[in-house]
């Protein structure tokens, strides 16, 4: 009986171990290096381009629990320019395929700096898990070229890791208003939307304070959708392109009624798709293309 | 699609500090959630518009009006471009802030910096404005009170 309890419990073990570990594209890896590293740039320019002000309001500064435990030192304007320089450098030299394990880790931890002094004055945004996430495990991974077929478990890894931050992020959010209201009904049953509409709507959906019985189901679906995000993770071809379009929609569908965008997550869903079948997409599309045949 | 030419597996020791990280990652990721707490980011609570709002409670929307050099009274954008800080940085400092409105000087020398050519500000006052809700509905206009004040040094 016990030896086949441990039995069980390794197939177990190994089920789980595999599935944080498969062999996956490496092509897909010079991918997401891509586009996640320009999107830091994007980040630390547009989106969380606070650090420098910050910095001169440097009594309201009080670090989370990552800024008190690494001796990050405190922001000033130089500091917050040197963050500037390394990042946007290093992320054009990894997104050259120079040094993307080295480079990327300087990156990741500036990254996390810069972070950790944006988010140290009060106010947490929370769409930037995946994407702290994608700048500490794409460093894991060795050099990788666009065309390259092998596969990889540390790519798989890195992967898998980058898909897990993305769907914590619904999952753990419905999570978070089920612990902070008791009960997950009392958020959908409650005014969250028109409370977010009458802070900051737009010209596309005010209106829809005149109806908040409708802001109520959606409250709804969104909590229904957060609690099965998870199962996003298992899915394939059809079902999961489906799944991506749904997640893509609600964050176009909040960015037009609140102007919330989330893209910092947004960007972290290409690590659901098969991007190292670009070269070959491309080369279909080029065949396709008429030949004009002189006489 | 076809088959892999080579498969470069990880070593043993490379998967268990994987799975470890994996481990204390998520670990940190459920006590964040469960306790709500944002200081444990990146992997606090994800608890953006977690908090349930009553269809007959109120909204409450923190802003800044300045009294200028000149005696006029301004409303001033609390935006990091402006004064350093964002509504949601004041508004979650806000304690602090009541308790020890000499912190609102922060603003002003962010503003100074900031906006070098700007009129200047001589006092900073924080002000929220409460709205009444029924059934979702706003009921009429909002309740204004000050609470904090700092004349700047």
């Amino acid at each position: 009986m016990g030896s086949a309890v441990a039995a069980a419990a390794a197939k177990a073990g190994g089920a789980v171990v595999g599935w944080w570990t498969p062999a996956m594209p490496l092509a897909r890896i010079a991918y997401l290096r891509a586009a996640i590293y320009a999107f830091l740039i994007i980040d630390i320019l547009t989106i969380r381009n606070d650090v420098v002000a910050h910095a001169y309001a440097s009594e309201l500064y009080r670090p989370k629990l990552i800024g008190r435990l690494i001796p990050f030192p405190t922001p000033t304007v130089e500091m917050a320019r040197v963050l500037q320089v390394v990042i946007i450098v290093g992320a054009l030299v990894v997104i050259a395929g120079i040094l993307p394990r080295l480079v990327g880790w300087i990156v990741g931890l500036a990254y996390l700096q810069w972070l950790t002094y944006s988010m140290g004055y009060g106010y947490v945004a929370h769409d930037h898990m995946a994407l702290v996430v994608a700048a500490l495990v794409l460093p894991t991974v060795a050099a990788a070229t666009y065309t390259s077929a092998e596969h990889s478990q540390a790519a798989g890894w890195a992967i898998r890791s980058m898909q897990v931050g993305v769907i914590a992020t619904y999952f753990g959010s419905a999570i978070a208003k089920w612990a902070r209201n008791g009960s997950p009904l009392a958020w959908a049953n409650g005014a969250v939307f028109v409370w977010a509409l009458m802070r900051r709507s737009t010209d596309l959906s005010r209106w829809l304070l005149d109806f908040p019985w409708l802001l109520v189901v959606a409250q709804w679906g969104l909590l229904i959708i957060e609690f099965l995000s998870p199962v996003v993770l298992f899915l394939k071809r059809r079902a999961l392109a489906l799944a991506i379009c749904g997640f893509l929609l609600f964050h176009l569908v909040t960015y037009l009624a609140l102007g919330i965008h989330f893209l910092p997550t947004v960007v972290c869903w290409l690590a659901f798709m098969p991007l190292e079948r670009i070269p070959a997409w491309l080369q279909r599309h080029r065949c396709r293309s008429p030949v004009i045949v002189e006489r | 699609m076809s088959s892999p030419s080579r498969i470069r597996p990880l070593s043993r020791a490379g998967v268990i500090t994987r799975l470890a990280a994996v481990v204390a990652a998520l670990s940190v990721l459920a006590v964040g959630q469960l306790t709500v707490s944002n200081d444990l980011f990146p992997f606090g609570a994800l608890s953006q518009y977690s908090t349930a709002r009553d269809l007959d409670g109120t909204v409450k929307s923190t802003f800044l009006e300045v009294e200028m050099v000149n005696g006029e009274r301004r409303h001033v954008p609390l935006n990091p471009s402006y004064v350093g800080v964002s509504r949601a940085e004041v508004e979650w400092q806000l304690g602090r802030i009541r308790s020890d409105p000499s912190l609102l000087q922060a603003l002003d020398n962010a503003h100074k910096e900031l906006r070098p050519d700007a009129d200047r500000f001589a006092v900073l006052h924080v002000m929220r404005n409460t709205y009444q809700l029924v059934d979702g509905v706003r009921q009429g206009d909002p309740e204004t009170e000050e609470l904090a004040t700092w004349a700047v040094q």
